[in-house]
């Protein structure tokens, strides 16, 4: 065993705190290393001084006093109710406790509210179709994420599966002239001509073309009637009858 | 009736002789107190508090403290000793609730109110009285001296003043420091090991400055 070693170990050595093997070398070493030894003096004398750290001896007085103190003070917690000395005493006695408690409600509050929170923003609403009867589903939360695209898809889809004679009508129209006609023109709403801003009569060969534009901007009936002026025999393009 | 508060006196008298105290006599108290027993509480604070108030005087270094820190003992010992069991060792379990209330206590004084003069002491009426001027003389340097050692526990780390404070001065085994302080035996060694190179420290400065 080295000096640097023993030199760790002698603040134990003086208190017989080392195991029996340890303090063995320990020992060995200082019969051996006199400036280790002056060392382990030392610390002897330093031990020595330490323990003449005695209390001063207080008088039967003080410890009569003490002790109806402590009495006194044991009878006023008895008569204290049950209920209210199992407070007091927990929190005195475990201030974490009650600290980790009243987090654990707060965390509870805040997760409460989140989830009322979410419940509330999926209303359960229906809407009916009134031309074509097909219900809808509720506008919820993921449509207000979705894009128009996505919108028209889904009303083209919609309108496939149950047409009204109306959009049969606007299909074959689209079939003809290879035109999107549907794109922003909602389901449930009749399409109805309310107004015609505006005609435009073109004469081609032997035909007579009308075109009426409806209210909507992307809708527009384009009439090609013969030029005899016999109502009967014209024909619409887009004729919904 | 008489009796037993004979059987009871006799008990405590062996008792606060320390050494020699009847284990068997301490249980028997100890039981009658859970009971319910007002009178064996008494005795059994009789018996104690001695050791309490020295234990807490060496921990925290002024009379005011002690006395606060023993009274919050004895309030501790009559509420947790339905939980005390019988095979336990009294004065280890004891001792454990001496250091948390000590470090209660300490907690909520300041440091500079650490160590009361010797004359503060005599003048609340707590000492012994002194016969001649000789005696105040040997008590005043006695006193001083006394002032010096407080002041190189309080170079130390709480759990390392409380470590020395019950190997050192209290006897106690490093076994029993560790189940009163809550640590393993490794780490209460480990602990004496520096406040004894401190302490050692602290004396060589003292002693030189002296010079």
């Amino acid at each position: 065993m080295n000096c640097r070693r023993v030199e760790d170990l002698i603040p134990l050595y003086v208190g017989s705190d080392l195991e029996p093997e340890q303090a063995g070398a320990v020992l060995a070493h200082l019969d051996a290393c006199g400036r280790c030894r002056r060392v382990a003096a030392e610390y002897d004398k330093s031990q020595e001084w330490l323990r003449s750290y005695t209390p001063p001896e207080f008088g039967e007085p003080f410890f009569d006093r003490l002790r109806a103190s402590a009495l006194k003070q044991i009878e006023r917690n008895n008569e204290r109710p049950a209920f209210f000395r199992l407070i007091t005493d927990a929190w005195t006695r475990k201030p974490l406790v009650a600290a980790a408690v009243a987090l654990l409600v707060i965390l509870s509050a805040i997760g409460f509210y989140s989830f009322y929170a979410k419940t509330q923003q999926r209303p359960d609403q229906m809407a009916v179709d009134q031309s074509g009867g097909v219900e809808s589903p509720a506008p919820d939360k993921r449509e207000k994420r979705e894009t128009p695209f996505i919108k028209r898809v889904k009303r083209r889809v919609q309108i496939k599966r149950s047409p009204s004679k109306q959009l049969q009508a606007t299909r074959r129209k689209r079939e003809m002239k290879g035109k999107d006609v549907l794109a922003s023109q909602p389901l449930h709403q009749e399409r109805k001509i309310e107004s015609l801003p505006s005609t435009e009569l073109t004469a081609s060969q032997g035909k007579l073309r009308i075109e009426l534009q409806t209210s909507d901007p992307s809708i527009r009936i384009i009439w090609l009637a013969p030029k005899n002026n016999n109502p009967n025999t014209s024909k619409a393009v887009g004729d919904t009858d | 009736m008489a009796s037993d508060v004979a059987q009871m006196a006799a008990m405590t008298d062996e008792l606060r002789l320390g050494e020699s105290s009847s284990q068997a006599a301490l249980r028997l108290l100890i039981e009658r107190a859970k009971s319910g027993d007002a009178a064996a509480f008494e005795h059994l604070i009789i018996c104690i508090q001695r050791r309490v108030v020295s234990t807490a005087w060496r921990m925290l270094g002024n009379e005011e403290d002690a006395r606060d820190a023993a009274q919050e003992v004895f309030l501790r010992t009559y509420k947790y000793l339905n939980k005390y069991k019988a095979e336990q060792d009294f004065y280890g379990w004891l001792y454990r609730i001496i250091v948390n209330a000590c470090h209660d206590i300490a907690r909520k004084r300041t440091r500079s109110a650490h160590f009361s003069s010797f004359e503060a002491e005599r003048e609340m009426g707590n000492l012994e009285a002194i016969a001649g001027p000789d005696d105040v003389e040997a008590a005043a340097i006695l006193s001083q001296e006394q002032s010096i050692i407080a002041r190189a526990l309080e170079t130390l780390s709480a759990k390392e003043r409380e470590a020395i404070v019950l190997r050192d001065l209290e006897g106690l085994s490093t076994e029993e420091v560790a189940a009163a302080l809550g640590s393993s035996q490794g780490t209460v060694r480990s602990q004496i090991s520096s406040a004894r190179a401190k302490i050692k420290l602290y004396r060589e400065r003292v002693l030189k400055q002296r010079r």
